[in-house]
């Protein structure tokens, strides 16, 4: 019983934890793979073609991650913006290496742009993703044909990594995001400090005090659980001690009563009565492999 | 007897670790806020070192157009001498404006237009605002982050007791970015 409720706090703890993102201003959607036709301009066969072909590279070990993305406007926003926000977003690129380059196609609005990540930026400098998108990409666009601009783009990209191998990797900035893993596992760790001595200093407290009252464990808990850290912690603190101190005083009644000993030795800590579960996830398809950029690249309109 | 004491001493020893705690976290996001703020300012040299070659590749054009480049280099001036943030920033706000009118000033050369060596540089520079602006709004966040926790209770007791106060915003020179902004439209 305890055990059970211990266990749901925790997981209660944890999903209100992950439930908390961020908003964005333009509305990222979820990839599903490393093209993404939103604005639906490319045949499926190209889209097949240059899929397989970009996963290939990005397969690799350290190889380069290149996106296409193609949409229908930029919802007012500024075109550099909002390739930052899919670039911040899906994070392109493999982590510490930062190899990602996106081509992200605004049909309506007649805007591109390659961005590229913190470590692609010397295999693709802004004046050569400018040259990209004047001299190869935009001549086939304002002629209507996207599926040519994009797939001479995309292969003018691929060949400034042929031209430049074992580049400089990523110059990760300063860890300001911590990976997921890292927060996770810092969120787990102090999660389960808490737990700990919270539930150390509620069961001394519910311990000593059970002759008295059986509810101040449950407010020792809560006011405990808001000072470290938030009101869910209080509740689940506050929960965690009330029952602890009922139990605890009700049994410690019931001792009484049948002129039995309350010692803590003979009432095993006050239960008398007392199993582990874990969890795994799994992934599949493709996922980005985590890099980021710093908004190198460059736009351009036809 | 031995109950008061007891209690006292779990509660002193819960308070310890939550300040030590509290304590470690506010250090970490102001060494995350003063990095973030380096991130700005390698990308000001970067176009601190980018300005001499525009400035050299279009000069011989724009003869005409003395008073810009006499900008420019007054800006640039002010930069390098600049101690504090503040001067900092109040040169770069100076450049800004003063790039931001070669931007135009370029734009009504056709010569200058189709070559390729100011198009690059212009592609550059443009891609050097970008990340400009970038590494500001990435230190405007991590700022935003501090400053919550500096002003939130509970962590706001530790931060009042270990002299951790707000830090400033970006948002003068976020104002003095909108001017300068140039579509270039050289794919035209």
């Amino acid at each position: 019983m305890i055990k059970k409720l211990f266990l749901s706090g925790v997981l209660l703890v944890l999903s209100c934890w992950l439930l908390t993102t961020k908003a964005r201003a333009y509305d990222i959607p979820s990839y599903e793979g490393l093209v993404n036709d939103y604005a639906e301009v490319l045949s499926p066969e190209l889209e097949e073609k240059l899929e397989t072909e970009l996963q290939t590279t990005a397969e690799a070990s350290d190889g380069a991650e290149i996106a296409v993305v193609t949409i229908a406007n930029l919802d007012g926003d500024a075109v550099e913006n909002v390739a930052q926000e899919f670039f911040d977003s899906w994070k392109i690129g493999k982590k510490h290496l930062d190899n990602g380059v996106l081509l992200l196609v605004a049909v309506e609005d007649r805007k591109l742009r390659i961005h590229t990540g913190y470590g692609a930026e010397p295999v693709i400098t802004d004046a050569e993703a400018g040259r990209i998108i004047r001299n190869v990409i935009t001549p086939e666009f304002k002629q209507g044909d996207y599926e040519a601009g994009i797939r001479q783009g995309v292969a003018a990209i691929e060949q400034q990594f042929i031209d430049s191998p074992g580049f400089a990797p990523g110059i990760d900035p300063i860890n300001q995001n911590p990976s997921l893993i890292e927060s996770f596992v810092s969120t787990l760790f102090w999660t389960f400090m808490i737990v700990i001595w919270g539930s150390i200093l509620i069961y001394v407290l519910s311990w000593f005090g059970r002759s008295k009252a059986w509810w101040p464990g449950g407010a020792v808990g809560l006011g405990l659980g808001i000072l470290v850290g938030s009101i869910v912690a209080g509740i689940f603190f506050g929960l965690f001690g009330l029952i602890l101190d009922f139990i605890l005083s009700k049994n410690y009644k019931k001792l009484k009563k049948s002129k039995k000993s309350t010692g803590w030795k003979n009432t095993w800590g006050g239960f008398k009565t007392s199993s582990s579960s874990s969890r795994s996830s799994s992934g599949s398809g493709f996922g980005f492999g985590g890099g980021s950029s710093g908004g190198g690249g460059s736009s351009g309109s036809w | 007897m031995k109950k008061p004491f007891l209690t006292l001493g779990v509660v002193v020893l819960i308070l310890g670790m939550w300040f030590m705690n509290t304590y470690n976290g506010l250090v970490g996001l102001g060494q995350q806020v003063d990095g973030q703020w380096a991130q700005v300012e390698t990308q000001y040299q970067r176009r601190y070192d980018l300005v001499p070659n525009l400035v050299e590749s279009t000069k011989g054009f724009l003869t005409q157009e003395k008073e810009v480049f006499a900008d420019i280099a007054q800006a640039r001036q002010g930069y390098a001498g600049a101690q504090s943030t503040g001067e900092k920033v109040e040169a770069t706000s100076q450049m800004e404006s003063a790039l931001g009118r070669l931007l135009v000033i370029v734009e009504n050369y056709p010569e200058l237009k189709s070559n390729e060596t100011v198009q690059d540089l212009m592609v550059e520079l443009a891609g050097t605002e970008n990340r400009i602006s970038v590494e500001r709004k990435r230190y405007n966040d991590t700022v935003r982050g501090y400053n919550t926790k500096v002003k939130t209770f509970p962590t706001m007791l530790a931060a009042n007791m270990f002299g951790y106060s707000e830090k400033p915003y970006f948002e003068a020179v976020e104002a003095a970015e909108t001017a300068p902004t140039v579509d270039l439209k050289l794919g035209e």
